[in-house]
């Protein structure tokens, strides 16, 4: 084998890069919708989240002082922090008993706070991330359960079955998943690849009618050129061997 | 977790850069817009000569951009923003290629190859066939080394930016190329390329 040919079939794929590099208006445009949309949900955790973090950490320094907390039970506390995503830094290793105090308003400093195990919190799914991107980058995310607004639901019903789709290639839980993320978000701003993945799973799962229904609105450009080419394709193919 | 940069891979981000940056941190749609436009094409090259699927390219163009406005905030300025949307681009990308790869295969045993676009005259179905053969042969590699080949040998990358995007060392990614080049010179003198 000669090293050229490795060579020329790299420039070919070089250039089919290239020639992809042309915009496409329907992809921006899902973009700054699905961004928008996240904005809006941290707009509101910023409202609630930052006071709610001030206080703790007022709450903490307050109780120290008081002696109402011994400095080694201090240091075994969870930390709470705030980045505006309403993320939680993960507690120290565990060993000790860690509790997460969950302050009352400024307005009220004498009510005594309800303490809050926060082994109770629900526990992020880590996401597999390439080494120098933070895993920040992943929508799946570890919030407060009062603060978790139907956005971060749906968000998170939108990671499980791309979870199942195409990490678990598990065709029969995927389109479970993607039927309860379309349940929850009909119009969301990733409906239209919810609807589309789905159309996958049908495939898979030898549903030919099903998959032909669900794949035609894609084919007849209900959905801008979104898929059209594909889903077009794809339907000849299962009409063909019908 | 922030960027690690090699010192050799460091570019010093310019003044309108810098400012781009801030306002993506302040989550300002207008500037994701202004990223979108500077970068996209940039990211969907890559896209499509990593997965050979123009149509999973999108997908992971699209959800690059969606995750820039939380990993922004991870953004040291050390690389260029272009490399560090790159690096979030390997990480969606590598949920897409065993999909793609299944949808290379099934059409390979139709016996079809995907088209080109538009007319079609010869060198550019022969550049459509070599290029679907390279990534068929790229489904067959470890993934390290795949992602190590397409951006040094398909992009043109040094090794220095490669080690930054993958986050190792520059030994590791040249190791990686060398042997990605030995079993893709295999892999396509079995499929009869010579």
């Amino acid at each position: 084998m000669s090293g050229d040919a490795l060579e020329r079939a790299v420039r070919a794929l070089r250039a089919s890069g290239d020639l992809a590099r042309r915009e496409n208006a329907e992809t921006r445009r899902r973009v700054l919708r699905a961004v928008a949309i996240r904005g809006g949900r941290r707009r509101g955790l910023l409202r609630w989240g930052v006071p709610l973090a001030a206080a703790l950490a007022l709450s903490s320094a307050w109780a120290a002082l008081g002696g109402r907390l011994g400095m080694s039970q201090l240091a075994a506390r969870a930390v709470v922090t705030s980045n505006g995503e309403g993320q939680v830094t993960p507690p120290p290793p565990a060993g000790t008993a860690r509790t997460l105090i969950v302050a009352a308003p400024p307005s009220t400093p004498d009510t005594s706070p309800p303490v809050v195990s926060v082994d109770a919190l629900p526990v992020a799914t880590a996401p597999p991330s390439a080494p120098g991107v933070r895993p920040d980058a992943s929508p799946v995310r570890r919030t407060f359960p009062s603060a978790r607004a139907p956005a971060a639901e749906t968000d998170d019903l939108y990671a499980a079955a791309h979870r199942a789709h195409f990490v678990d290639l598990d065709p029969a839980a995927a389109l479970s998943a993607w039927d309860a993320y379309l349940r929850a978000a009909p119009t969301g701003a990733l409906a239209p690849e919810a609807r589309y993945n789905r159309a996958l799973c049908l495939v898979r799962l030898g549903r030919r009618d099903d998959a032909i229904a669900a794949l035609q609105p894609f084919a007849s450009g209900s959905f801008g050129g979104y898929r059209q080419r594909e889903a077009a394709d794809l339907v000849e193919a299962l009409q063909r061997t019908r | 977790m922030a960027l690690a940069l090699p010192a050799a891979a460091a570019q010093p981000a310019c003044a309108p850069e810098d400012s781009l940056v801030a306002r993506l941190r302040r989550g300002e749609a207008e500037a994701l817009a202004e990223a979108y436009d500077a970068y996209s094409a940039h990211v969907r090259a890559f896209a499509v000569r990593f997965l050979g699927d123009a149509m999973a390219a999108e997908d992971v163009v699209q959800e690059t951009f969606v995750a820039l406005g939380a990993a922004i905030q991870g953004f040291t300025g050390a690389a260029a923003l272009r490399t560090f949307l790159v690096s979030i681009a390997v990480n969606r990308a590598r949920h897409h290629v065993r999909a793609a790869a299944r949808r290379r295969a099934a059409t390979a045993r139709l016996g079809e190859m995907p088209r080109a676009p538009g007319s079609t005259p010869e060198d550019d179905l022969e550049r459509v066939r070599l290029s679907a053969l390279l990534s068929r042969a790229l489904d067959r590699l470890p993934l390290d080394q795949r992602i190590a080949f397409v951006l040094f040998e398909v992009e043109e990358r040094t090794s220095a930016e490669v080690a930054t995007i993958v986050g190792a060392s520059e030994v590791t990614v040249r190791a990686r190329v060398w042997h990605a080049r030995r079993k893709l010179r295999e892999l396509l003198a079995k499929d009869g390329l010579r």
